[in-house]
């Protein structure tokens, strides 16, 4: 394992609970290994892996792991709630429907989480596509303020670690700006010639910001993380 | 040679409005911080004004970095909008609804605390102006008519105000206005820990880079 690999697991490994990461990526970055990766060393400190996966993103990371031939049997124990989409993948703990009122299924939302936190503790997070909610909506910027005002209110209040991953392309300027804002860290992500760059945006500690690791995608499929 | 805070801090003149901007990847609680020991120090009664949870947010990022933050927390705070009901709510404003009812449950409750702090001079504090902003500034009139009737008022008179706000969020008539109607500007470096003095009353502290 490359040095700069070992150095980004002792990264993520100083993240604390109650934390909310920012993971900024473009369409055409890896995140099917990406995410297979982070649950991996998510997995080295806890069993409780949960997604939140909207309109099936969930689905096309499992497709492209598989074409690629990697395993994919780690996704049968995520515990997933289906934001909208059609293909499931993981053990279904809840379904929301993001064309309803955001109010009515924000209800819903709050208390499947509240839920499963009874029950599981230890809980890493990770949010597939929040981004895509506010094209739902055509009072744009009312819902823009009402999700990211969501997220300023989770972050040091629910026990958990929070993997937001935005997909940047997609996602609003006021909403992604928002989103850094209610993050205690801010990472990007973004590829050349085999290597994954992370760069860190935003950090509890200042030293750390515009940090960047380099990792060669082969240490990417190592289990050994 | 950089200027320390409370040098900063120490040369404001009542009635001034410092406007302090940052980005959203900055840690412009730092800076927060600073302030409101500087305004304790200094005999000032202290007011936040929080749109949408934006103290909380301040209050949770000091925590991540190791800060003590319980005697922040005790503060007053008007809180408009928002879900986390924090240790001293002293008013509390709808910010969805009709701008009027905005206008009405804003003034009410700055009238009341400044009725209660009189004559003591007060620090006010805003968090998150520019969210309420947001759903708001694609009105011209509306902007206007904020700053006229919000941001301009009698009570504040007398007291030093500041205005902490995310850039990005802000479009160039909010943003205009903001600096127009602020005797200084700061605009904080990507970590939060320098402040680049933009507008200054005395011409000696523009340029200037303040060391948070």
């Amino acid at each position: 394992m490359n040095d700069s690999t070992k150095e980004i697991v002792e990264y993520l490994r100083s993240i604390t609970w109650k934390e909310g990461v920012v993971v900024e990526y473009s369409p055409s970055e890896p995140i099917h290994f990406i995410f297979k990766w982070l649950v991996n060393v998510s997995r080295k400190f806890t069993e409780n892996v949960l997604v939140l996966d909207i309109l099936d993103i969930l689905p096309m990371i499992k497709l492209s792991l598989e074409v690629a031939g990697e395993d994919t049997s780690f996704m049968d124990t995520l515990d997933v709630i289906k934001g909208g989409g059609s293909i499931n993948v993981g053990r279904i703990i809840g379904y929301l429907d993001p064309y309803q009122d955001p109010t009515v299924y924000m209800a819903h939302y709050m208390r499947i989480l509240r839920e499963y936190y009874k029950e599981h503790r230890n809980v890493v997070y990770f949010i597939f596509g929040v981004e895509k909610l506010v094209h739902l909506r055509e009072r744009r910027e009312e819902f823009e303020l009402y999700i990211t005002n969501y997220m300023r209110y989770v972050l040091g209040n629910e026990d958990r670690i929070g993997v937001y991953f935005i997909n940047k392309n997609i996602a609003t300027d006021a909403f992604r700006l928002q989103a850094e804002e209610a993050a205690s860290r801010v990472l990007e992500i973004s590829h050349e010639k085999g290597i994954l760059k992370v760069s860190i945006k935003k950090s509890p500690r200042l030293e750390d910001h515009g940090k960047e690791f380099k990792i060669p995608f082969e240490d990417l499929l190592l289990s050994e993380v | 040679m950089k200027l320390r805070v409370v040098d900063f801090l120490n040369d404001i003149n009542n009635g001034e409005i410092v406007f302090v901007e940052y980005k959203s990847t900055s840690h412009p609680e730092l800076l927060f911080e600073k302030i409101l020991s500087w305004a304790e120090k200094n005999g000032l009664s202290i007011l936040i004004i929080d749109v949408l949870d934006t103290f909380h947010l301040f209050m949770q990022q000091l925590k991540f970095m190791g800060h003590e933050t319980s005697s922040l927390e005790t503060l007053p705070v008007i809180k408009a909008g928002g879900r986390v009901e924090t240790r001293n709510i002293i008013g509390r404003i709808r910010i969805m609804e009709e701008f009027y009812v905005y206008l009405k449950e804003y003034n009410d409750a700055v009238s009341k605390f400044f009725e209660r702090v009189s004559p003591k001079k007060a620090a006010v504090v805003f968090l998150g102006t520019e969210k309420f902003m947001y759903s708001i500034q694609d009105s011209h009139f509306r902007v206007e008519e904020f700053f006229d009737k919000l941001i301009k008022k009698a009570p504040f008179k007398g007291n030093i105000t500041f205005v902490f706000a995310l850039t990005g969020l802000m479009n160039e008539h909010v943003k205009a206005s903001w600096y127009e109607c602020s005797t200084r500007i700061i605009t904080l470096n990507e970590r939060g820990d320098q402040a680049f003095v933009k507008k200054a009353p005395k011409l000696n502290l523009l340029k200037e880079v303040i060391e948070v």
